[in-house]
This record gives C-alpha cells, structure tokens and sequence, in this order.
C-alpha cells in the first residue's frame, strides 16, 4: 500500500483531465486552496484562477452556473464537499441538469462533474454525515458513481469529466486517505465487480463497506464472494446476481439510512433474476432510520462496523 | 435556417433581419407576440397541461429583438412565448410544442412553459421560478471565455426575487464581473412603502446595486423607453464592465388575474390607439398600444399600421393551421434521451 490515497489519485485525474482540455473548469468553496480535503490541491498553480475557481457559498446558484457552463460548452467540475450540500443544490442538479437532455428532444447535454464526499464515522453531526447517494440515484438523468479504491477514484473522475451528462461522483469521507488497493482495480467504474471470489455467500458492497466486507470474511474464515457495487445509476446489479447463482446467498450492505432504498433495489433484482437459486433470504444491513449524531458514543452506536457485517455474515450463512 | 432538434454552433445563432430603418421596427415583434398569444388564447382545446402567456410584457421582448446580436444567449421563463415570437423563432414551431406535437423544438416534452429555441441562443428554458438566472450566469461565463463582447439576457418575473438563488446570482455576476444582463419583468404593482407585494424593498434595482449590479429603471409600457435602456446596459456588458440589471416596470395585464389566463381584454384593436378609453389597459397600460400612439404622433398613418397588422395576424393565424395539423409526439419518444447515446 505504497500507493497514492483515494483523494490523491482523484487528484491527479482531475489535473489529467484540466491538462488534456481546457474546457474543464472546477468551481468549489476554496477550490483555490485545494478544498477541504486535498482534492484540488496546487490546481490553481498550474490552470489559473479562471478554471480553478472559488466560489461564494452558494450551492444553488454555483450548480446552476455550472449547468450553463456545460451548455455554453464547457466542462464543468464542482466540488460540493459534503454531499448533505445537494440539498441545497437540488434545484438546479435534480431539476436542470438531469432533464434537460430530455426536454430538449435529445439536443442539448449537460456535461457536469460533480464530486462530493458523505459518509458517517468522523463526528461532524448530521448535517455534515449524511449518504445522500440514494436520493441522487433515484432521479433520472444522473448517473451514480461511488469508488471503493484509489484507482477507481481516478477512473470514476476521468469517466465523470468525460462523459456528455451529469455524472455525481459520490466518495466514503472514511475512504479520503485509504491507499488500499482492491481486486479488479483497472477496470471499469462504470461495473459492478467481484473484489474477492467465494462459494458460500454473496455480500454486495459499496465504498468503505466494500473493505469491511473484505476484513469480515477473512474474519471468520467464510467464503464470501464480495462485490463492489460502484455504480449506483443506473444501479449495475447484474453482477450481484451473476454471484447469486453461484453461492445462493446474499447479503446487501448500504451505508444509506434505512430501510435503505438502494440495497432494497439490489435485493429486488436478485430475487426477481436468480429467486429460485436462493437458499435463504436476502439480508440487508443499512444504517439505522436516524439521523446521524456527533457524540462519539452515539456515532459509534450508529455507524456499521466490521463486527456488525461479519455478525450478519454470519447469520445468512446459518440461514 | 438551423433544423429543428440540432445543436447549433454558437455561430450559427443568428438574428432575424428585419428592417432597422424603419419606424415601425419595434411594432412587428410586438405585433407578433401580442397576437401569437391571442390566437393561442382562442384556440385553447388544443393545450393540455398549464400555459402562460406574455401580453403585457411584450416591450422588454421586443426591445431585446432591437438589442441582442449574434452570439448572444437568452434565458427566459415560463412566460417566455413574447421572447420567442418577437425574436422570430418559428411560430408554427412554438404553437406546436404547446400543442404536443414532435415538430416542437422540445419535441412536445416541454410544453408552454419550456418553449426555447437554440437557433435563437434559447439553450433551455426553466419553468421553477429564478431556475434560469444561475444557469445564465454560467452561459456568460462561457461566453467570457470563447466569445468577447456577446451577452447573455437572462429574463425574469419580480416573483423571482423571492427565491434565493437571484440574489445568490447577483452576487456572484457582480463578483465575477460576468457579461450578463439581468432583465426584471415586473409586472407587480408597488406596494405600500414596498417594490410591490412580495417585497420589503422599496426598489429592485436597490438590492442589485447593494450587490453593486448598477443598471435602470424603466416604464416598460412604453417600448420604445425599454430600447434605448436596454441598449444602454448592454453596451456597457459588451464594453467589459460586468453585469448590468432592468427593472422594467410592466403594466398588469387582467387577464393574468386567474390560475389559467383568460380573454380578459380581448382581441387588440389598433385603432384603440387614437381613441379614448376608460380601462387603464387600454389608455395607459398596454405596450402595444402605446407604441402605436407613439408611432401616430411620429407622424405614421393608422392604415399603415392596420396593414402591418393585417400581415402579421396573417402569418400567426398560418402558423396556428400548420401546427395543428402537425402529428402528435409518438408515445415511444416518451423513453429517449434521458442520457445522451
């Protein structure tokens, strides 16, 4: 693990991509200064205050900006920091963005990368700790990323800048300074995949709990087959149920609130392509239906850990 | 001419030519608007869903088809059909988008209150009130970037200065000193001590100047007043010094009064213009007619406009029999393009 971190990696594909075409544009909250968590690091240096640049904290016009900017022909990047700021720059992501190839009969595109960080586990509260990435996934128009890996950081933000509609690339805040690398790490973000082979049980996984999945199953010595589903819109469970056919368990982790709309949606798409290869029922394990507290103690009591996964692991094994 | 449904090139957005010497070159795209809208309004069994319409704006519409220029953009809103007519979008086009069918330039996915035109620089149009002004912000960015001394105009209702993202905008278009010319249609009366009813401001174009967006107040019943305004602030956009605002202060058409519009006024009589009359609309409200009084004193004949009249309801009333007669958006384009191929 000698490697770059996520946040390094995501780093150096985004000054790859400001390199290859000066169409790209990135627009944050202290952009100029790397942003909070490294990810624009010395940009500034190299493109100028013109495509690196600062904005206002003003999520709602700052996405409607980068909306025109994309149709106006360039390539925006936003770094939105925490993901619980969509709230604040729905409007123009949910009712702009994601439509308005559509509603032009097929003639305009809305070339936007969004990066944002969410995830619990680092005593900012809840405001600042939320997995927003259902909500996101559940309009059309989006598309969904969530790297587990340096390397797919990287992808995921070539891909996103390269692709001709809104792409939100959606990172773990605990997975930031993670320089582990995973099973299948050249391939493509826009897949599911299989990150360790196993027989007994299928656990389906994205972001940092694609590695406690990993560490649960060496654990207690089952053989788990783990899959990282990256791609959450369109949602790429086909590979989810591929292992399903093959081990005849599963248990779908999501760190999203319960009852957790995207590991309901997986487990909807197993049970209606492999149901009659189960051998026990479809577990879920999501976080809890609260909102999510800063107190050590409350926080700790609410984030899944690998005692928990490897805990349900467990169970639908003895299913 | 650029096809329907196609991305044009920026260089491609081109103006209609229409006869600048003229002193009835600002009464053809009021005449446009004023009557696209009234022949909608007479033939209504053919909307479904909501519809706005634009009379009583048409001053600020047709003072941009005098001002705006090759390359410029424009956002404007869900009471947008004025902005299309009097720029010389196709209105057989605009008729049938609002009517559903797939010769619609949104190929009936958008409706009345989505109509745009690319060939115009009418990239989208946004029906959530403010949707359109961070959107324009960011096409003056880019026309910053590749395309010195174009503008964007970026339209909107007084209501519009109760959402957030306008003064967010404003800010941000003064920081950035972006080329951009923020147009208020106000069409709400003033209030006591107040812009109007929905605003603690005494003056809109006070909360632009607090965020240092200098610009003019304008009585936007008379057209000709809104040109040489909205001249003036473009060329100080064009010459580089940032953005610019409009406070163009609209007469309030009756027919605006319910949840749909309605015929409250009736078909405009031009004639009205040499009559007295006892309705505010038609004695000190209505743009059209007021451009029309101008015009008569200016020394044009009343038949001379009469004509000019006849002419353009001609070529609505032609564009309202192709539009209906266009096929309805196939169910299964119902399911494309939600991401590009």
């Amino acid at each position: 693990m000698t490697g770059p971190t996520l946040v390094q990696a995501a780093r150096d594909a985004l000054g790859q991509a400001m390199a290859a075409d000066s169409a790209v544009i990135v627009l944050g909250e202290d952009v100029t200064a790397g942003g909070p968590f490294g990810l624009t690091k010395g940009l500034v240096d190299e493109y100028g205050r013109q495509r690196v640049r600062n904005t206002p904290i003003s999520e709602g016009a700052v996405m409607g900006v980068a909306v025109g900017l994309a149709l106006g022909g360039a390539q925006p990047f936003v770094d939105l920091m925490f993901c619980d700021f969509v709230t604040a720059a729905s409007d123009q992501l949910f009712n702009h963005a994601a439509k308005i190839h559509f509603m032009s009969g097929g003639c305009y595109s809305v070339p936007l990368a969004v990066w944002t960080v969410g995830g619990a586990g680092t005593r900012w509260g809840a405001q600042h700790s939320q997995r927003l990435d259902a909500w996101i996934a559940s309009v059309p128009g989006i598309k969904v990323l969530a790297p587990a890996s340096p390397a797919l950081a990287a992808a995921s933000v070539l891909e996103a800048i390269g692709d001709p509609d809104p792409v939100v690339v959606f990172v773990d805040r605990a997975l930031l300074h993670s320089r582990r690398d995973l099973l299948g790490d050249t391939g493509s973000p826009w897949r599911s995949r299989v990150v360790r082979g196993g027989t007994e049980l299928t656990v389906a996984a994205t972001g940092r709990l694609v590695h406690l999945a990993l560490d649960a199953a060496d654990s207690i010595g089952a053989s788990a087959e783990v899959v990282d589903v990256q791609r959450l819109a369109p949602l790429d469970p086909e590979p989810v149920v591929d292992s399903v056919t093959r081990t005849s368990r599963l248990l779908v982790l999501h760190d999203e609130a319960g009852p957790g709309a995207l590991a309901a949606m997986i487990a909807a798409a197993v049970q209606e392509a492999a149901f009659w290869y189960l051998d026990a029922p479809i577990a879920r394990l999501t976080s809890p239906a609260t909102p999510v507290p800063a107190a050590a103690t409350l926080e700790d009591a609410y984030v899944l850990d690998a005692d928990a996964v490897a805990s349900a692991m467990k169970q639908v094994l003895q299913a | 001419m650029i096809e329907r449904g196609t991305r044009p090139d920026q260089d491609e957005v081109v103006c209609r030519s229409m006869t600048t010497t003229q002193p009835t070159e600002l009464l053809e795209p009021l005449l446009l608007a004023r009557r696209f809208d009234e022949i909608l309004l007479a033939n209504t069994d053919a909307i479904r869903g909501h519809f706005h319409v634009s009379i009583g704006l048409e001053a600020t519409a047709a003072a941009l088809s005098r001002v705006r220029r090759s390359g410029d953009l424009i956002t404007t809103t869900y009471r947008n059909h004025a902005h299309l007519a009097a720029l010389g979008s196709d209105l057989s086009v605009m008729y049938a988008e609002i009517f559903g069918r797939d010769l619609g330039h949104q190929r009936g996915r958008g409706g009345s209150i989505h109509l745009s035109d690319p060939g115009l620089g009418m990239l989208h149009t946004s029906a959530m009130v403010s949707g359109g002004v961070p959107i324009a912000l960011g096409q003056a960015y880019s026309l910053s970037r590749t395309r010195p001394g174009a503008v964007c105009f970026c339209f909107f209702g007084d209501g519009a200065f109760g959402e957030g993202a306008v003064h967010e905008s404003l800010n941000l278009a003064s920081l950035w000193r972006l080329p951009l010319v923020f147009v208020c249609e106000n069409n709400a009366p003033p209030g006591d001590g107040r812009a109007n009813d929905q605003q603690s401001a005494v003056s809109l174009l006070a909360i632009a100047e607090a965020h240092r967006v200098h610009g003019r107040a304008v009585d936007a019943r008379h057209p000709a007043a809104v040109v040489d305004a909205l001249e003036a602030l473009a060329e100080e956009v064009r010459d580089g010094d940032g953005p610019r605002f409009l406070d163009a202060q609209a007469g309030r058409w009756p027919g605006n009064a319910t949840f749909f519009p309605h015929d409250a006024t009736g078909r405009t009589d031009v004639r009205h213009a040499q009559r007295d009359a006892d309705d505010p609309w038609r004695s000190t409200d209505d743009p059209v007619l007021n451009e029309c009084r101008r015009l008569l004193a200016a020394g044009v004949g009343l038949d001379h406009i009469r004509a000019i009249d006849r002419r353009i309801t001609a070529e609505v009333e032609g564009a309202l029999g192709r539009a209906r007669l266009a096929p309805v958006a196939p169910p299964e384009a119902a399911f494309t393009d939600v991401v590009a191929p």
